[in-house]
C-alpha cells in the first residue's frame, strides 16, 4: 500500500467527486494507471454565449499535489481572454503564490493546498461566465470581448454549436 | 488506505454528519487529522501536512499567514475526537444505513446544485445542498462493471460483509487485506479494519491510531520523546557536505543537488512530525515514508530538475484521445444530448428540471436505469471506482 500523499489525496478527491457531484461538472482520472491525469467536463453556464456548450478538459497534477497545483487544458477550441490558444487555463487559482504571471492577482486568489479539483472547475466554471481580461491569456479574445462584446459572443455560440454537431 | 469519505454521509439518513466528518479531516490530505498540530494563526493540520507547507511556502495554507514550525503546537483534543470517532464509526454508519432502508424517507441523492455562491466564493465546505436529482456523471459509466441485477440493498449488504469474510469470491478486493467480496460489500467490510476489538491481521494503521485516551498520556510522561532534527541552512553548505549529513542521518545520498535538499527537508518533517505524535513510528517505517518521497516527487525532481510547478513537464506527454471518448462515453452524451434539446428549444426559459432534461432522461434509458440502481447501493467502493476503458 505504498502510495504517496498526492495519490491518496487524488483519489479521495475522486471519490468524493463521484458521491457528490456538483451540477454541469464531471471528472476523473484518464486511468487507473495514472492518478495524476484527469479528464473533466464541463458544462457552458446558464445565461452566457458558453450556455449549451460541453467542454472537455484534462488536468495534470504534478507529483507534489497538492503543495502545487495542477495544469489544466481545454481539448477543444474555446475562444475566450482566459484560454490560450493552445487551451491551456490561466486563471489565478491555478497559480501557486509564489509564481506571479499576473499581477492583479490577490494572493487569497491563488492555489493553496486547501484548494481542490472541485474549486478549480467550480472556477472555471465562473472564468466562463466573467472572462476577466487584465492580461489576457489570449489578446485577441480578450480585445474582441472588450471591444466587439457582439461579436465575441456570436463567434463562441457558433463554435458551441458546431460542437454540438447543430450547425 | 483510508478510503472513507464524509460524502458517504449523505446517502444515509443522517446526511448532516458529512460536515461533521469533513471537520475532523485535514484539509491538506483530506483524510482524518494525524497529529493535528495548531497553527500561531489557530488553524489546525496533521503534523507532516503543516511542516510540508511550510517548507514549501513558509504559510498556512488556509489564511495565508506567515508561520514557522518551531511554533506549531499539538491539538491533543482534536485528536481524541478524531480517534474517538474513528471508533463510532462503523457502528454510526452501519445504524445509518438501515434505517435509510427500513424507513420510506425518500433517499436523498447527492447531486448538488451550483448556487450563486458556489460560483462567486470560495465554497468553504464540499458539502453544500443535497438536492434531489438524477445522478449523472461517473456514476453512470461506472455502473457498467458493477452488477446491478444483484446489487443487494443497503440492509443486504451489512449482511454481506459477516458473510463474505468467510467465503473469498468476488469481485472486489478490500485495498487493506486483499479479501474478495461483492463491491458493495467493500466499504461496510473496510469498517471492520478500524474497529477496535475486531481481529484484524493487518493493523495498517492501528498501531498509530489505536484510540485510547491513556495512550496519550502514558507517551507524554513515561517515555522519552523521539529526537528533533534542526533545519539546515542549505545555501552555506557545498554539495560534499550536503551528501555527508545525508550519509550521517542514514537516508539516501544519489541525486542531484536540488534532490538532496529536497529530501533532507522532508526526512527532517517526517522525524519531527513522527516526534509529535502520540504514536512514534520506529526509524524503519519513516525510511519507508521517505522511501514513497523518493519514489514520486523525488523522482520527479530528479528527472525534470526543480520544475515542480509545471505539472505538464512530468507527466505523460500524449493524450489517449481514444480511451479518454470511451471513458466518457456515456457522460458525453448524457451532457451533449440534454445541451441538443436546450439547443432545440431554444427561447424558453430554463431552469433544472425542465422539460429539456425530462426528455433526455427518457432517451437515455440505460443512464437513467443505472443511476436509479447505483442510488439504491450504500456505497460504491473504492478498488473499483476508476473505470477501465473496456467497460464501455
Ligand atoms: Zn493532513
Ligand atoms: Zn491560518
Ligand atoms: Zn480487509
Amino acid at each position: 500500500m505504498a502510495s504517496s500523499l498526492a495519490s491518496r489525496r487524488l483519489f479521495q478527491e475522486y471519490r468524493t467527486l463521484t458521491s457528490s457531484p456538483p451540477d454541469g461538472i464531471t471528472a476523473g482520472p484518464v486511468s487507473e494507471d495514472d492518478i495524476f491525469l484527469w479528464e473533466a467536463l464541463i458544462q457552458g453556464p446558464e445565461g452566457t454565449p458558453f450556455e449549451g456548450g460541453v467542454f472537455p478538459a484534462e488536468l495534470k497534477f504534478p507529483k507534489d499535489y497538492p503543495l502545487n497545483p495542477p495544469s489544466m487544458k481545454f481539448l477543444c477550441d474555446i475562444w475566450h481572454p482566459n484560454v490560450y490558444p493552445t487551451g491551456l487555463v490561466c486563471i489565478s487559482i491555478l497559480h501557486a503564490p509564489g509564481e506571479d504571471p499576473n499581477h492583479y492577482e490577490q494572493a487569497s486568489e491563488r492555489w493553496s493546498p486547501i484548494q481542490s479539483v472541485e474549486k478549480i472547475l467550480i472556477s472555471v466554471m465562473s472564468m466562463l461566465a466573467e472572462p476577466n481580461d487584465e492580461s489576457p491569456a489570449n489578446v485577441e479574445a480578450a480585445k474582441m470581448w472588450r471591444e466587439k462584446r457582439g461579436m465575441f459572443e456570436e463567434r463562441v455560440r457558433k463554435s458551441v454549436r458546431e460542437g454540438l454537431g447543430l450547425a | 488506505m483510508d478510503v472513507a469519505d464524509p460524502s458517504d454521509w449523505l446517502k444515509t439518513t443522517v446526511p448532516k454528519l458529512a460536515p461533521v466528518e469533513s471537520a475532523l479531516r485535514c484539509q491538506v490530505c483530506k483524510d482524518f487529522f494525524d497529529t493535528p498540530m495548531i497553527t500561531s494563526c489557530s488553524h489546525t493540520f496533521c503534523s507532516l501536512c503543516i511542516r510540508r507547507c511550510l517548507t514549501n511556502d513558509g504559510k498556512c495554507p488556509v489564511c495565508r499567514t506567515a508561520d514557522q514550525e518551531l511554533r506549531l503546537r499539538r491539538n491533543w483534543t482534536v485528536q481524541e475526537i478524531v480517534d474517538a470517532f474513528q471508533i463510532a464509526r462503523p457502528s454510526l454508519s452501519s445504524l445509518a444505513m438501515l434505517e435509510l432502508n427500513h424507513s420510506s424517507v425518500e433517499k436523498p441523492t447527492s447531486k448538488r446544485k451550483l448556487d450563486d455562491t458556489d460560483l462567486e466564493e470560495d465554497t468553504d465546505d464540499p458539502i453544500v445542498t443535497v438536492q434531489r436529482r438524477k445522478t449523472r456523471s461517473h456514476d453512470s459509466r461506472l455502473s457498467n462493471s458493477t452488477d446491478q441485477a444483484t446489487a443487494p440493498s443497503p440492509n443486504e449488504a451489512v449482511q454481506a460483509v459477516a458473510d463474505e469474510n468467510h467465503n473469498g469470491n468476488g469481485s472486489a478486493a478490500c485495498p487493506i487485506c486483499g479479501q474478495r467480496m461483492k463491491e458493495e460489500a467493500v466499504f461496510l467490510h473496510l469498517d471492520t479494519h478500524n474497529e477496535p476489538d475486531a481481529p484484524s491481521q493487518h493493523n495498517l494503521r492501528k498501531s498509530r491510531r489505536a484510540p485510547s485516551v491513556e495512550v496519550v498520556g502514558t507517551s507524554r510522561t513515561n517515555v522519552k520523546p523521539p529526537e528533533r532534527l534542526p533545519q539546515l541552512n542549505y545555501s552555506l553548505m557545498k554539495d560534499v557536505a550536503l551528501r555527508k549529513k545525508l550519509s550521517e542521518l542514514g537516508i539516501p545520498t544519489t541525486g542531484p543537488r536540488s534532490l538532496l535538499v529536497r529530501r533532507h527537508a522532508e526526512w527532517i518533517n517526517i522525524v519531527n512530525a513522527n516526534a509529535d505524535s502520540s504514536r512514534p513510528k520506529s526509524k524503519r517505517e519513516m525510511l519507508r515514508e521517505l522511501d514513497i518521497w523518493d519514489r514520486s516527487t523525488g523522482r520527479s525532481i530528479a528527472s525534470s530538475g526543480n520544475e515542480l510547478n509545471n505539472a505538464g513537464s512530468i507527466m505523460r506527454k500524449d493524450f489517449d484521445g481514444a480511451a479518454w471518448s470511451a471513458n466518457h462515453s456515456s457522460d458525453f452524451q448524457d451532457l451533449i444530448s440534454k445541451a441538443r434539446n436546450t439547443g432545440r428549444a431554444d427561447s424558453s426559459p430554463r431552469k433544472n428540471g425542465s422539460p429539456a432534461n425530462v426528455i433526455v432522461e427518457q432517451e437515455n434509458h440505460e443512464s437513467t436505469t443505472s443511476a436509479q440502481l447505483i442510488d439504491g447501493l450504500p456505497e460504491r467502493p473504492a478498488s473499483s471506482t476508476i473505470p477501465n476503458s473496456d467497460d464501455t
